[in-house]
């Protein structure tokens, strides 16, 4: 390397690391003067461009950095609750649309195939069953009771397709009557029905719907009355809320 | 403290947030004031050099994962208060400052202020942005000619080139104030 290119590289660079250039300047005095006159002026150059920083600088920067975080976790936290009460919120859809898929089937139908399958030793029995115990079965549902009808023989906390409901037995002149309740869940109307040879009624009831079934018809005028009174209060049944 | 691949992929426990979270902090620490240097000799304003500082550290909090060694950090945090920068000019039309004109009266005057750091500032501040850029972060960030050329996205020998001349212009400035400072006696 001769002078002129030492001298091309030390104004480029005044670090002067290249291998050939540091030879050259061991073994030349006049580029160690011009060296030292640009590490001179590198000094200043150096000393001027070191501008103060402004106090507090990167407490600054950390407080916003931490503060834009905190705020964007708490805004996470935000949407994981919305996209929860979403999801809670569809499955809460989904239930209400399987429930009226179910009821496709019809609550009827679901009612008689209950029954069909798991009352037949509670229809024998006549014995009536404590009060306490009705509206035991009833609060457990969520469900206030004004006062218990009086003749039933059997109560218990029956899952009917989707729905919880409270299933009693109530007879009426040796016709045992299956009542369900199904709480929260509002038939469109009163219906009776037929399903080979029982008969049936749905009725709309409070917060909830009442489905009687039996032989025959008979007493289920008197049973839905007794659950107005029992469900809605004798004052709302008498001023002919049905 | 190397920051392997592995920490920058695990899953974000309380532990791997609060090790970012560190890290973070490190890189604030040790790189706020060059970049601040930097910033300054960019725009020639010390507000809105804060302001580019503070972005550029929020964008580097952001991406802070693809940051793989902190050797490469003074770079990384360079190339991003560059675009940062650039993105401000695209954004809103600054208003065009000259920085012959450099806002040196931002901070309360100082010994540093006078003299002859003064008169080398003012003549820094003349140099066209293209001989300045390469000579800032050759001096200040300690960068060589080849990344630099990464940095601005020119060749090495353009560097070279840019550096020599900014020297010289510098030189040229400097002889005619100490000159003018002379026959005035200023210090």
């Amino acid at each position: 390397m001769d002078c002129l290119e030492f001298r091309r590289l030390l104004g480029s660079d005044p670090r002067v690391t290249d291998p050939a250039a540091r030879a050259h300047l061991e073994a030349c005095p006049r580029c160690q003067d011009a060296h030292a006159r640009a590490q001179a002026f590198e000094a200043r150059i150096a000393q001027a461009l070191t501008v103060a920083v402004p106090e507090g600088l990167a407490d600054r920067v950390l407080l916003t950095q931490l503060t834009s975080e905190r705020r964007r976790r708490t805004t996470g936290f935000r949407y994981g609750w919305i996209a929860l009460a979403a999801a809670a919120a569809l499955v809460v859809a989904i239930g209400f649309v399987r429930r009226e898929r179910t009821l496709g089937v019809t609550l009827p139908d679901l009612v008689v195939a209950h029954i069909s399958g798991e009352e037949r030793d509670a229809l024998k029995t006549h014995d009536p069953v404590p009060s306490a115990e009705v509206d035991k079965a009833f609060a457990d549902r969520g469900v206030h009771l004004a006062s218990v009808p009086a003749g039933i023989s059997y109560v218990h906390k029956c899952p009917v397709g989707d729905f919880r409901t409270v299933h009693m037995v109530m007879p009426r002149d040796d016709n045992p009557v299956s009542v369900i309740y199904v709480p929260r869940y509002h038939a469109p109307g009163v219906t009776n029905f037929e399903r080979g040879a029982l008969r049936g009624r749905e009725v709309p009831i409070a917060d909830g719907t009442l489905v009687m079934v039996g032989e025959s018809a008979t007493g289920f005028d008197s049973i839905e009355h007794a659950w107005r009174d029992a469900l809605q209060g004798t004052a709302q049944t008498a001023a002919g809320s049905r | 403290m190397p920051l392997s691949a592995s920490q920058g992929a695990e899953p974000r426990s309380s532990t791997a947030v609060s090790t970012r979270q560190q890290q973070f902090e490190a890189l604030v620490r040790a790189h706020s004031g060059e970049l601040y240097r930097y910033a300054y000799w960019l725009c020639g304003e010390s507000a809105l050099a804060q302001d580019l500082v503070q972005e550029t550290f929020m964008r580097a909090w952001r991406s802070l994962d693809s940051l793989r060694e902190t050797v490469a950090a003074k770079s990384w945090l360079t190339t991003i208060l560059r675009r940062e920068h650039a993105r401000l000019f695209e954004r809103k039309p600054m208003p065009t400052t000259d920085l012959t004109e450099l806002e040196l009266s931002d901070t309360a005057p100082g010994p540093e202020r006078t003299g002859e750091d003064a008169v080398m500032r003012a003549a820094i501040g003349r140099l066209e942005p293209k001989y300045r850029d390469p000579l800032v972060l050759q001096v200040l960030g300690g960068f060589s000619c080849e990344e630099i050329a990464r940095q601005l996205d020119i060749t090495e020998a353009a560097v070279m080139t840019q550096v020599f001349r900014a020297r010289q212009k510098l030189k040229a400035m400097l002889d005619g104030e100490e000159r003018e400072a002379e026959v005035y006696g200023l210090p």
